[in-house]
């Protein structure tokens, strides 16, 4: 797994490669206590290059979404693989989320 | 044997029995026409004999009357010249010139009458032979008729009359004479005027009348019953006098009469005006001589006739036996045919799945042969873990086909039992046959040998049509080295190859029967129609239904003309493989590597990915105390098309299908942050299943990966 990220205002941009199974989620959960600040009300997930997610990657996505929601903030996945779309719709993690 | 000489009986009884009717109709037929000839033939001759009864009447009675009228027409001028006795020659030849009957006339002149003539003055005519007329004066023979009966009883009695019939002192011939008185002008009676008939055209007349049969004759009797005239010459059979009477009564009619065993028929009636009556006498047996003649031939006939349709029956009859015989043959070969078609069935497996305890290999097959036996042959058996099948095709068809192709299939079981390569087996089944290049027959034959283990498919083709290889979503010719066919040429090497068949791929063999099946329009099925069959399954008995189908429609009722067979072998290589982890979550990136070489789909990949892998993180997070501290065993394998992922662990007892799947529609705020893994386990997978054992935890899950 490969993380990059730009923060614009209170806009957080980042994009995730490879795959996020448990291993790298938690990777990328202790990335995200790390970068997220408080300062920031969206988040933006670039997935175009994500082939694989685990219920410890969803784990990661609720909590960055349950960090932002009461700052009426929006979490937004960009470019979904279709196998991690599966994953969400399976879970119903999709309804939560802005997927563009 | 013994229903077919019952039927010889049979045949037999019936041919006689149709002659025999055929005797009685002919009979029958002879006998109406014998009762109805019989009867018109005598007929014909009572109506000839009356005719020549009518006839010598007539004449009898002109004749007389034309003498009669003559006679009395020249008394009157007698009279007037009773004193010129020389004139009494001129008219009595004038007499005999104007009357053709007549044969003699005369003037008989009462004794002394002319003192000048002679004591009896007896004027006279008469006819010569030649047809002269002579005239003289009888008295110079001194004839002395004055005495006679006949002249006396014509003077005395003063009357006209005739006499019997007798013959001539002169030229002995039949006559008869009219006698008639000559008066003087005083009323005396002067002279008797005779005029003799001659009888013979009446002689002629009845002898005519007699002559119509053999051995016929006629008699004329006078008024005593005495006989004036006969064809007999005076010999009367005594019989004929029992007709005697009825005759003299004058009466008409016939009468059958017997003498010494003869029969015949007597037609008899009266004849002139003294009392005469006629008969003529026929022999009955002449009278049906022809009748009988004519009878004879047709009875002849007719036994000719049955003759010939009896031989026409026992040749008919023959010729039926044959036949019925013929048909025992051909029923006898039909029921043999019947039971080499059950024969040769047996001879190819048909028992379809072949191999129900076996989940790596599915097999469907059909032969449909043109005529009751043909020269197609499949077979296919296991041993040592390889699948042996072969598909061939004897050329031509039939009962001559169809034993080429039981010494092949045998020969292949025979020589593939203890052989390891096709092409060794190939190559013995052509040495085994020999050449039959005198029979014109040859076998095309692709024989293969699938390792059941590696899914590595060895085989040799002596020019068979190739093998299809269907995949999902293709299906693909294979391409062959060239093979001479079997039994073509003895030592020839046959070379063999190989390839290696993909898991749930079917290789679809078949012979030319398939491609070439015609329609009406004699339009080939064709290999275009065959491939795009193909294209739509890889499941061997659907493949063979549908095409069995395809052909079907497009044969649309055409007569099969070459045994159509199919042979569908799909592989489903078995896999398994085991890997032992620790306890640690760091392990799971062994997963895609472990499960990697199962699947070729990635998006199935993906999922039993996923699937797996929170399966183990569940392990790790809840079966053990301490990360590490013990290990999970993991097992996977394949069955088909369905993957099994078995994980072993020793922890603590730990059902995750008990676990309360979490309501993934209660509002964000409210959702469990965790339970999502097993949520997608049980998503992903198709079965889940737990059980705790031997103080192990069992989870299995399965999968279907294509």
């Amino acid at each position: 797994m490969e993380i990059k990220s730009e923060k614009k205002d209170t806009c957080l941009s980042i994009c995730v490669n490879g795959r996020l199974d448990t291993l790298a989620s938690r990777e990328f959960m202790k990335w995200t206590e790390e970068n997220l600040g408080d300062d920031i009300t969206d988040v933006v997930i670039e997935c175009s290059d994500l082939t694989y997610i685990s219920s410890s990657g969803l784990r990661v996505l609720m909590t960055i979404y349950k960090k932002i929601t009461p700052k009426h903030g929006k979490l937004s996945l960009k470019d979904l693989t279709p196998q991690v779309g599966e994953v969400l719709n399976i879970t119903g993690m999709a309804s939560l989320f802005s997927i563009e | 044997m013994k229903k077919i000489s019952w039927q010889k009986i049979k045949g037999t009884l019936r041919g006689l029995g149709v002659l025999i009717v055929a005797a009685l109709l002919l009979q029958l037929v002879s006998g109406i026409q014998y009762y109805y000839s019989k009867t018109s033939i005598e007929d014909e001759a009572r109506k000839l004999a009356e005719i020549r009864l009518k006839n010598a009447n007539l004449l009898v009675e002109a004749g007389m009357n034309s003498v009669e009228v003559a006679v009395e027409n020249v008394t009157n001028y007698i009279k007037d010249n009773l004193d010129a006795p020389d004139r009494m020659f001129d008219i009595s030849r004038g007499l005999i010139e104007v009357n053709s009957t007549l044969a003699e006339c005369g003037l008989l002149f009462v004794p002394d009458y002319y003192l000048n003539k002679a004591h009896s003055f007896h004027p006279y005519s008469y006819r010569t032979d030649d047809g002269s007329i002579l005239t003289n004066d009888h008295n110079l023979d001194g004839f002395n008729y004055y005495n006679r009966p006949w002249y006396t009883d014509v003077i005395e009695k003063d009357v006209p009359k005739w006499t019997d019939p007798y013959f001539s002192h002169i030229d002995n011939n039949l006559i008869c004479t009219y006698s008639t008185p000559i008066k003087d002008k005083g009323g005396k009676v002067v002279a008797v005027l005779y005029a003799d008939i001659s009888l013979e055209w009446l002689r002629q007349l009845i002898e005519e009348g007699a002559g119509e049969y053999n051995n016929a004759y006629s008699v004329i009797l006078n008024k005593l019953g005495e006989p004036v005239i006969d064809t007999r010459d005076g010999d009367i059979p005594l019989g004929f006098y029992s007709i005697e009477e009825p005759m003299v009564s004058q009466e008409r009619g016939e009468r059958k009469i017997t003498y010494s065993d003869t029969v015949s028929y007597a037609f008899y009636g009266p004849i002139g005006k003294h009392g005469w009556s006629m008969a003529i006498v026929c022999p009955e047996k002449e009278i049906f001589a022809d009748f009988r003649r004519i009878s004879n031939l047709l009875n002849l006939l007719a036994l000719l006739g049955l003759g010939i349709l009896g031989f026409i029956l026992y040749q008919t009859g023959r010729g039926l036996a044959k036949l019925r015989k013929e048909e025992g043959i051909r029923q006898r070969m039909e029921n043999e045919l019947n039971i080499a078609h059950g024969i040769q069935m047996g001879m190819v497996p048909k028992t379809f799945p072949p191999f129900p305890e076996r989940d790596d290999i599915e097999i469907y097959a059909s032969l449909d042969a043109a005529r009751e036996v043909g020269g197609d042959l499949y077979d296919y058996f296991i041993s040592n873990g390889k699948l042996w099948f072969c598909i061939g095709d004897v050329s031509g068809k039939g009962v001559p086909a169809s034993l080429v192709m039981a010494v092949t299939r045998s020969l292949f079981r025979s020589e593939a039992m203890h052989q390891n390569k096709p092409e060794v087996v190939m190559k013995a089944i052509n040495e085994s046959m020999g050449e039959m290049n005198d029979t014109n027959m040859f076998v095309t034959m692709f024989i293969g040998c699938l390792d059941l283990k590696t899914g590595k498919l060895s085989f040799c083709n002596a020019g068979h049509n190739p093998p299809v290889i269907c995949a999902e979503d293709s299906a693909t010719k294979v391409q062959l080295k060239p093979n001479l066919p079997l039994s073509l040429l003895n030592g020839y090497n046959y070379v063999g190859e190989s390839m290696t068949i993909s898991d749930g791929n079917t290789l679809f063999l078949y012979t030319d029967g398939l491609t070439e099946a015609e329609n009406p329009h004699k339009e080939l099925f064709g290999e275009d129609r065959m491939m795009e069959v193909l294209h739509r399954s890889t499941l061997p008995s659907k493949i063979i239904s549908e095409m069995s189908a395809a052909v079907s429609v497009h044969t649309a009722g055409a007569q099969q003309n070459d045994d159509l067979t199919m042979l569908a072998i799909r592989f489903w290589g078995t896999k398994t493989k085991h890997l032992e982890i620790k306890n640690e979550i760091s392990q799971i990136s062994e997963v895609p590597a472990f499960i990697e070489e199962f699947c070729t789909d990635p998006k199935v990949l993906s999922e039993v990915n996923l699937a797996l892998e929170e399966a183990l993180v569940n392990i790790v997070d809840y079966a053990y105390e301490k990360p590490g501290e013990g290990m999970i065993q993991l097992d996977a394998s394949r069955h088909k098309d369905t993957l099994k992922m078995v994980l072993t662990d020793s922890g603590k007892p730990f059902d995750p299908t008990a676990t309360t799947v979490p309501d993934i529609n209660l509002p964000p705020e409210e959702r469990p942050v965790g339970g999502l893994g097993i949520l997608l386990v049980r998503k992903l997978m198709d079965t889940l299943e737990y059980e705790r054992k031997d103080d192990k935890n069992i989870l299995t899950m399965t999968k279907k990966i294509a």
